[in-house]
This record gives structure tokens, sequence and C-alpha cells, in this order.
């Protein structure tokens, strides 16, 4: 078993998120120092934050906050990426700030061969590492060897997928040889765990790699106070930021600083005092007032993952199809965005949501608000008029329950939810379950409904929820259907990333069609900028893309 | 307490002053409580909670579980006295409607506790020996878990909702019943009356009947009454954790949850359950608190 398999699912809280979320290097921005108005606006197209007057300034320090130490700054040794891994490294590939294109970062350029089971890339010349070993060929063999080498015992090392090895035929092409063929490789390759290490900081270092780490990235490392800081220095040598940036070479700033705070309220403070430059993922109780202080920029960040109503199509009320779309008709997502999400979050029309890579926009299948077109579907399935205004067939009334966890958020979708489906004469009870129980409960089919979230960067997530052969794990709608199982292995196999979006789309379709799930809504994050920091973008994972920031106080 | 011990002194004189028999044990209790200020004002506080209660339909023309997104938030005007959600839902009429869960939870949950802590006490405090031990190391260990802790855990195997709620807090309240039962039966089972029904050959069950349940049941409703508000407040505890009753339903728990993240623009949506919960709870504590200044004869 790959030990990311287990990862994929529903989630329960924002900080697993968040930490997923920053594995990623990816772009679109959302309306920064912009008018409340501007914000509340519905998914933004990429944005700046406060835009440039005249020439970027050079000095100054960018002060960046984390909730708590990362495990390592050795990308092979952490569960999850951060902010400092961010500055110190850079990867193969970067995505596209504004679309789901994958640019070029330390490779210039790739080739896809041998149906998808070998890709070749060309490197940047002239890169050089933090300790003056130059970046080749030989240096992407090294990082992967040591990545999937037991020994080293990373936890990202599933992301490169059924790798067989790296051939070097000179310092500047690397090919990366697979067993099978590993569509989601480029969704991987952009992600910390496939930063490039420099091989003769892994031959002195070994596996203290993490305490004075080496990359090729904008910032190096100078000092780790554990529970304090991380400080690091300007690069002076960069010169291969990626192309979305204005500024390709070495960053403003002289330097760095990421101040380890862990308790929520007091990095508010600290950024209220001016302490920090930017406040990522704000905490939803402060970010209504910081927003109304009018002082700061403002980023709100879609996020790779959303609600949903599983539907667990075994039970009797549910096996009906017309039934599952009746409900999708029924629901009024505008209502969950601004009643349940205060705003902060976009309408889903598609399991996935418009970050995730594979999503599709325009759907023909996807459901809007349309009571009386679930009525008429209700109706159809021969539910009719019954007592206290609930359709009932056969004397039994159209009621359901709805396992969800205790948290604010889910609940109060639920009770949103209750009173849209209570229109159209559909009972929705709540029940709030633990969240360990109610993943433990749901294999084996006990419950009529979920309504939890999940988040992935990636369509492959879909496999692990619909796929047939994952009935008794994470298919929690015990969901089969022989078209979608075929449309979901293709996806996994399909490696031309214009190939694979057309397998994704289709499967949307059949998805929405056959509405095992309800899709709702895909929450935001807030992040907070000071006003002196220039240039700055958040992409839409909510990761900071710093390279064009310079301070103006 | 100084004037409650005074005026009991002046009804113990006139009770001694007529013939014993012309007043019952249960009518001075009463008129004792009635004299006991803050027994007064728990009896105003519960009374007042049993009324919003059973007149809630009258109080608030609103669906408690009805959302209007129209008025959200709304702060307290004519239209709605005591302001709206953030769903738009009347306030007054959840409150209302969330008076009578809580009672009821509170009732259940102590007629559970006494239905299930009374025969053990009553066994364990007659029957004495190896019964004793075994039923007081069982309370021992049940004891061992906080009331809270111990609800949310049979709530967790249980499953959430109503029943299970007052299912877990019965439960959790049966040790405190049964160690005062039996505290109290071993005290009458040496008296003198118990004896002499044992000599004239009483069963067992007789003198448990005639003798034994009437001299320990006064302390009893004393400790019921005081638990009405510990079962309240572990009831709206629950719902506040997610466990209790589930939504939409007026729950005070939940109302105070669901409220608390909007504390800065609106205060009424957290801080009205809240009181209700802290008045309510109160009234029992004081109204429990007289009943057992009135009927503990050590006390006089």
């Amino acid at each position: 078993m790959r030990a990311w398999a287990s990862r994929p699912g529903d989630r329960e809280d924002r900080n697993t998120k968040i930490a997923r979320r920053r594995l990623l290097t990816r772009a679109a921005v959302a309306g920064a120092g912009a008018a409340a108005s501007g914000w509340l606006s519905g998914l933004a197209s990429p944005q700046a934050g406060a835009a440039a007057q005249g020439a970027p300034r050079r000095g100054g320090t960018l002060t960046l906050v984390l909730a708590q130490d990362p495990p390592s700054l050795d990308p092979q040794k952490t569960p999850s990426g951060d902010a400092s891994h961010f500055l110190l490294y850079n990867m193969l590939v970067s995505a596209d700030r504004s679309s789901d294109a994958f640019l070029p970062e330390l490779a210039d350029s790739w080739a896809i061969g041998e149906g998808g089971k070998v890709i070749t890339f060309k490197l940047h010349p002239g890169v050089k590492f933090h300790d003056g070993t130059p970046f080749t060929s030989h240096a992407v063999q090294a990082t992967i060897s040591r990545l999937v080498d037991p020994q080293t015992a990373a936890p990202g090392a599933s992301w490169i997928g059924p790798i067989d090895h790296v051939e070097t035929p000179d310092d500047v092409t690397a090919r990366l040889v697979f067993k099978q063929p590993y569509a989601p490789i480029f969704s991987s390759l952009r992600i910390i765990f496939l930063a490039m290490l420099s091989p003769a900081a892994i031959a002195k270092l070994g596996p203290n790699y993490g305490q004075t780490p080496v990359g090729a990235g904008p910032f190096k490392f100078r000092q780790w106070i554990p529970g304090d800081r991380i400080v690091l220095d300007r690069y002076a040598d960069y010169a291969w930021a990626p192309r979305f940036y204005k500024n390709r070479g070495a960053p403003y700033v002289d330097g760095a600083v990421v101040r380890i705070i862990p308790d929520e309220s007091t990095r508010v403070i600290a950024f209220e005092r001016g302490d920090l430059d930017i406040l990522p993922q704000a905490p939803a109780q402060a970010v209504s007032r910081l927003i109304q202080t009018n002082k700061y920029q403002v980023f709100r960040t879609p996020t790779d993952g959303g609600y949903y109503l599983g539907l667990n199509v075994t039970k009797p009320i549910f096996s009906d199809v017309r039934v599952r779309q009746a409900l999708g008709w029924a629901i009024n997502r505008d209502e969950v965005v601004d009643y349940a999400l205060e705003k902060l979050a976009v309408p889903m029309d598609s399991p996935l949501a418009p970050t995730i890579w594979g999503y599709s926009k325009g759907l023909k299948h996807a459901y809007h608000h349309d009571p009386d077109r679930a009525r008429r579907l209700l109706a159809e399935a021969g539910w009719k008029p019954g007592a206290n205004g609930v359709v009932q067939k056969d004397g039994r009334p159209l009621a359901f329950t709805a396992w969800t966890f205790p948290l604010e958020t889910n609940v109060r979708i639920g009770v949103v939810l209750q009173n849209q489906l209570k229109q159209v004469g559909v009972q929705m009870n709540i029940e709030q379950i633990e969240t360990a129980t109610l993943l433990a409960r749901t294999p084996s089919g006990q419950h009529d409904a979920i309504l939890i979230s999940y988040g992935w960067p990636d369509a492959d997530i879909l496999y692990y929820f619909f796929h047939s052969s994952r009935m008794a794990t994470t298919n929690r709608v015990h969901f089969s259907n022989p078209q979608v199982d075929r449309l979901l292995d293709e996806g996994r196999v399909t490696v031309d990333p214009a190939k694979r979006l057309e397998v994704y789309r289709e499967l949307q379709e059949t998805l929405l069609e056959q509405a095992p799930w309800i899709p709702l809504a895909s929450p935001y994050a807030v992040t907070f900028a000071q006003p002196w920091v220039r240039d700055l973008y958040v992409d839409k994972y909510g990761d900071l893309l710093t390279n064009d920031v310079y301070i103006q106080k | 307490m100084l004037s409650s011990t005074r005026e009991s002194d002046t009804v113990e004189a006139r009770a001694a002053a007529r013939p014993a028999r012309a007043r019952s044990h249960g009518a001075i209790g009463l008129r004792r409580v009635a004299r006991h200020r803050g027994a007064t004002l728990g009896i105003v506080l519960v009374a007042g909670l049993l009324l919003l209660s059973l007149l809630a339909p009258y109080v608030s023309r609103y669906d408690p579980a009805e959302p209007h997104f129209g008025a959200r938030l709304e702060p307290p005007t004519a239209a709605y006295p005591l302001g709206t959600d953030s769903y738009g839902r009347d306030v007054l009429s959840r409150v209302a409607y969330g008076g009578r869960i809580s009672l009821v939870v509170g009732a259940v949950s102590v007629v559970v506790s006494f239905v299930v802590g009374l025969p053990l006490g009553v066994a364990a405090g007659y029957a004495g020996g190896r019964i004793d031990d075994l039923i007081m190391r069982i309370i021992d260990v049940w004891l061992a878990f906080p009331e809270l802790l111990l609800a949310i855990g049979i709530v967790a195997v249980l499953g959430p909702g109503l029943h299970n709620v007052m299912l877990a807090i019965g439960i959790s309240g049966v040790p405190g019943v049964c160690r005062l039962v039996r505290g109290n039966v071993l005290a009458v089972k040496e008296e003198s009356y118990v004896e002499v029904a044992c000599a004239v050959g009483g069963t067992a069950m007789h003198i448990v009947r005639a003798h034994v349940l009437p001299n320990v049941l006064a302390p009893v409703v004393v400790l019921l009454t005081l638990r009405l508000g510990t079962a309240i407040l572990a009831g709206v505890g629950l719902s506040f954790l997610g466990l209790g009753v589930q939504p939409p339903a007026p729950e005070w728990g939940a109302m105070v949850a669901e409220g608390r993240t909007y504390l800065q623009q609106a205060w009424w949506v957290s801080t009205i359950p809240g009181a209700a919960i802290f008045l309510s709870v109160m009234g029992f504590n004081m109204f429990g608190d007289g009943l057992r200044d009135a009927l503990d004869p050590r006390l006089h």
C-alpha cells in the first residue's frame, strides 16, 4: 500500500487541508487590498496585491509566520510543506499562476514517451545550489533515489508513483522511467517532496540534511531557533524563478524570517501589531473583523476541495436515481455559501472543486436551484404528498439522516439544507458523529447520507470516492457503476494532460447524472498582508508567491 | 440561614403547642420551604421556566426551527423581542421551546437515576454483606468517571439524540442516588422500629416498603431536586458539544454554541439562551437548597 493512499479522503479540519494545500506551488489569486464588495463577489480572476508604484525597492525583511516548527527542513523528511520549504527549494516544474498549465522551473522543457512510461526533462542550465555546486541531471537522479530509498523513509515517497529509475544521458537531460504510466506525475513533480537536493550536500550531511538545508530556491538557510523562528538570507545568485514572476532573479528583500507562533489569537495580534508582514489562513473568527478594519490587503483563495452531501445509494430511498437528482435540484448552493459559509466560499457545480486539477467548466448535467424540477422528479419516482408536508411512497415518508462531524460549519450547512429539502417535501435529519467514528462506520453502509468535506489537488481523488474497488473503505456512498470505473481507471493511466482532462470531463458528467454526491460549496482561505508588502501574489491554494515582493514602508 | 432558623423555631414551637398529629411532616416541610427566601426565589424561577415552556406556542408566533434568511441577526425589536439568530430564527421562540427540551431532559434523566439508583441503594444497604460489597464496588468504579465524561462516553456509544442524552445523564447520576440511599438505609435499619418490625416477623419486602423507604425518601427528594439543575446543565453541555439534541431543534446549549461566532456583532444569540440556562439551573439549586434546609432535621 502506498503511503499516501490512505491520505486522500474526507477531512474534518481546516488545518490538515492547509497543510496539504501548502504542498503545492500554483497560481491564481483573489481580490487584494480590494473593497469588501470585491472580495465577496465570487471566484476572482488572478489579481495582484498592492500594486507597484515605480521601481521595486531593494532591502528589508519579509516576516512570515507558521503555527508550528516544520517537522524538518529536509523535504524528504517532512509530511507536509510550508512557507519555509518554498523559500529554500525549487522543483522541476511549477504550475501556472492563472491556468492549469505546468510551467518550467528547474526543467526548461519535457517530452513524454513510450505511452507515458518515460518523461525526458531538459534542465535549466547554470543553476547552482546554495552550496555552490551545479544542478545537473545527477541531482535529479540523486534526489529521486534518496526519495524512494526505504532508508530515507520519506513521508512523501509515494508521490513519485511507480518510478523505476532515472537516466542521465548528459548533464542537462534527466529521463524518468516508470514501471507503468503514472498520470498524476506533473501534479506530483511540483510539490515540495520533489524539491531538488544537492548531491554534494546529500553525501556530506546524510540524514542531517534538514539541519543545514541546501536547495536552489530564492533564499538560503541561516538559522533555525526551534519554537521561535527560521532565518533565511537572500540567495544572490538566484535567477530561475518561474516565468509568471516579473522578477526572475534574486528576491528584492535581504532576507526572510519565518516566525513560529502556535497560538491563533497571538498570531492575529502579532499581525495587527505589525510584527508580521503576512498572516496566512487567518482564523475564521478574525476574518470579518480584520476585513472591516480596511487596513490590510485581503487575499481570498479558493481551496482544493469542498463540502458535499453523499448519498448511500444502497439505501432503498436513494436507490432510485430520480430521488438523488431531485435532491440536486432542490438545493440552493448560493444560500449555502451566503448563510452557512458567510460568503467565504464558491458554489460547487461538480464533484470536483474548481481549483482541483481536472475540474471542467460548464458541465451539462450541473445542478442549479430548481425546486419545481425536484418536485416533478419525486412525483415521477412515485413519491406522493403526505403528512407534515413530507412526500411518501407506500406509506413511508421520504426522510433520511445525514451524518456529519460535530463542527460548526458542517452543522450550519446541514441546517440550511434541511430547510431547502423541506420545501420539496424531503425530511433531512442531522446526526453529529465524532470524526473517527463516522469514518469507521461508513464502510459498513449503515448510514443514509454523509455531509462532509474533502480536499485534494488532483482529480484522481475521485477514484477513492467512486471506484467500486474502494467500496469497503473510502467509497462511502457505496456507488458502483461500470462506466465510472472505466473512466476512473482511464484517468489514472492517461498521461497526456489534454486527453486526461477529457476523461475527467466525461466522468464528472456521469457522476452528476448519477448523483451519488450532491456537491455543495468550496470554501475560501483568507490571507491578510500589511499595506507595505508590495506585489504579493497568493495562489489559488493559498500559497504565497513572493519573488516579486518588496517592502515599501 | 439565621432567619430561616428563627422561622423554623416558631414553626417547631407552634407544632409543639398543638397535638402532634395536627400537622403532617410534609405540610410543615412545605411551609418551611415557602418561608425560605432562597427557596422562594428558586420556586419563582422554576415556575417561570415551566410557564415559559408550557406556553411556548403562545409566547411567540414564529416557528422555532424555520429559518428566515431575510431576517438574520436582527437585534431585539418589537417584532423579535429577543432578536433573531444567524438563520433568522426568533430567539424568544427558540428559548421558550428550548425550555421544554431542557425540562424534559432534566426530569427524565433524574427519574432514570432514581429508578436505577434507589433499588440498588436499598439492596446494598438493607442486605449488607456480600451484596453490599458487590454493589458498592461497582458504584465506586462508576463514580470514578467524572459525570459529564461518562455521559459523553455513553452518547458516543449509543449515538447522539434526545433519548440517548437523557439515558446517559440518568445513568451517570445513578451512583450519587445509590450511595445516598444506602447510607440512609444503613442508619434507618438500626432504628428500633425496624428491629420491632423484624421481631414481629415482617418480611424484608414489607419492612423496606413500610418502614425503611418512607424514612429515606426525604434526602433523596432533595438530592433529586438538586440533580435536576445538574442534569439540565449536563444536557445543554452535551448539546453544546454537538452530542445532544440534533439541529434544528431549539436546544439552549446548541443555541449558545451556534451564536458564539457572532458574539461581537450579535450578543443576544448566545447570551439569552445562556441566561436561560443560568436562571433555570440556579432556580433548581436554590429550590433544592431550601428543600434540604426544610426537610433535614439536623438543621433545625
